[in-house]
């Protein structure tokens, strides 16, 4: 059963080029998607992909395993309608089961090839 | 002749996205084969692995784009499948593996038609076909063979896969929602030979 969508900022300030890890976080108990999201206001003027992902463990970080991972373009994304998009993400399709628990953790890395200044935002319902 | 058979399945879904990774865990078993596919609102140039081996084109399935593909010889154990292309999209990426596959052959496309998704795919006993639906904003529903994934981003984007028994011709459907419009690639997965010696009296 889906729980009332929660969000945590795993990460917030400023990533230098190269791989920057974030976490360990406990999610919200009851969980089944994980979205996994990055602000791309820092990205507008920059000029490199950014790349992200994030790895799932379920016995409070004993052991870890993938859960995913994206890239995205630099600059600013204008959807259909001509709106600025604000983010870029990537979540689970198939329900985590069984949902996330006290032991459940997430972590990541985001990989960028300038200075950028963002946000990783970990929502979960 | 050892059948072809179903391994396992995985997919993900991203948001204004250029690449995109799962985690799939691969049979040991011999003579294995990935089919992978993206549903995308927008994209181009697609291109895919699946444990670092690249995904190659079906001859028959829509041409296009790169939105079908099948990776030969995949390694085993837990692997990533990987997507990317040129375009930040809305998207969904999905896999499924078999074994006992000797090749692949009779691969075809059609479009969808109103709320009807379908296309079918000419195969022989023993082996098995598959279909990978991939379209715009809506939902899939009641597909008429084995549920491989069925993954839609919202109102973005959607792609689903099914397999089927070789039968002579299976048919793939799905029902999407009204305002749908989509493409199903399908193909033939052919089963390995007979391994063991035949007698010759």
């Amino acid at each position: 059963m889906a729980i009332t969508p929660v969000s945590v900022v795993a990460f917030t300030g400023t990533l230098l080029t190269g791989r920057t890890t974030w976490g360990p976080i406990t999610p919200a108990a009851g969980a089944t998607v994980l979205q996994i999201v990055i602000d791309r206001t820092g990205l507008a003027l920059l000029t490199q992909p950014v790349s992200w992902s994030a790895e799932l463990s379920r016995d409070a970080g004993a052991t870890w395993s993938s859960f995913g991972g994206a890239g995205t373009v630099a600059g600013q994304l204008l959807d259909v309608n001509l709106a600025v998009i604000t983010e870029s993400s990537f979540k689970n399709r198939d329900p985590l089961s069984p949902p996330t628990d006290a032991n459940t953790r997430l972590q990541g890395s985001i990989t960028v090839g300038e200075t950028v200044v963002t946000t990783v935002t970990v929502r979960q319902s | 002749m050892p059948a072809v058979t179903y391994d396992n399945q995985a997919s993900i879904i991203g948001s204004a996205v250029t690449s995109l990774d799962v985690t799939i865990s691969i049979t040991s078993n011999a003579d294995r084969m990935a089919i992978v596919g993206c549903g995308a609102d927008v994209g181009s140039a697609f291109s895919y692995t699946v444990g670092g081996v690249a995904g190659v084109s079906i001859p028959g399935t829509f041409a296009g784009n790169l939105l079908t593909a099948k990776v030969p010889a995949p390694p085993s154990g837990s692997q990533t499948a990987h997507a990317q292309w040129t375009g930040a999209a809305n998207a969904v990426l999905g896999v499924m593996t078999f074994y006992n596959v000797k090749s692949t052959n009779n691969g075809t496309n059609a479009a969808t038609s109103g709320t009807t998704a379908s296309v079918t795919v000419t195969s022989n006993s023993g082996d098995r076909t598959v279909d990978h639906l991939f379209g715009n904003s809506g939902t899939l529903s009641a597909p008429t063979q084995s549920l491989g994934y069925n993954t839609s981003n919202g109102t973005l984007s959607s792609g689903g896969g099914t397999y089927g028994p070789g039968s002579g011709t299976t048919t793939h459907q799905w029902t999407v929602s009204s305002g749908f419009a989509g493409t199903s690639d399908g193909v033939n997965l052919v089963q390995q030979d007979d391994l063991m010696p035949q007698a010759v009296l």
